[in-house]
């Protein structure tokens, strides 16, 4: 099958709208019946929820050698420190989850399309490093 | 239809469906909490941690 622009231009948007729904969870809005401190916990939740996916997910990729033990190790490192961060910080976990994240991608250096891209995704989307 | 029938019939089958009906309507606009949420933060948070050095324990470097 001949691989026109306009067909690479249709499967990229496909590829960008299911990245946009594998991802989606990370772009939930806090309830706005909650008073302020409820929404930053409801933000700061949300973090978690796709730090601990990142962290499942190198865990899994390690136990099926997708991607090495040290690289795991970097990325499930990242993930308790900040899940830390977070339980103490919930309002002011941003920049030094940014830098961090930032830090922690370096050493790691994975492909784009690693096994645990989509969850690196989402991570980077709900820290806003994109 | 026989009066008493139809009494039984909607106290045995209706009342019992409608009741479970406005249950789950009530439970679903259960408002959401600001205590419930830092709950859900903090036991989010604390299971992360957890698995994750239980696996660093368990993987050395």
């Amino acid at each position: 099958m001949e691989k026109t622009p306009s067909r690479l231009l249709i499967l990229s948007f496909v590829a960008v709208l299911g990245v946009v729904a594998l991802v989606s969870p990370a772009c939930v809005h806090p309830p706005a019946t909650l008073s302020p401190a409820g929404q930053t916990a409801f933000t700061a939740d949300q973090v978690v929820l796709r730090v601990n996916e990142l962290e499942n997910a190198a865990m899994d990729a390690s136990a099926k050698s997708l991607i090495t033990v040290p690289q795991a190790r970097v990325i499930v490192a990242f993930c308790v420190d900040a899940d830390k961060t977070l339980k103490v910080l919930p309002s002011g976990w941003r920049v030094s989850l940014q830098q961090a994240w930032t830090l922690a991608k370096v050493k790691i250096s994975l492909p784009a399309g690693s096994a645990v891209a989509g969850a690196v995704t989402a991570v980077d989307l709900v820290l806003g490093v994109l | 239809m026989n009066a008493a029938l139809l009494a039984t019939l909607i106290n045995t089958i209706a009342l019992p469906e409608l009741t479970t009906w406005l249950r789950g309507l009530h439970q679903a606009q259960t408002p959401v909490t600001e205590a419930m949420v830092i709950q859900k933060l903090i036991s989010d948070t604390d299971l992360g941690i957890s698995i994750g050095e239980s696996w660093l324990a368990a993987h050395p470097s």
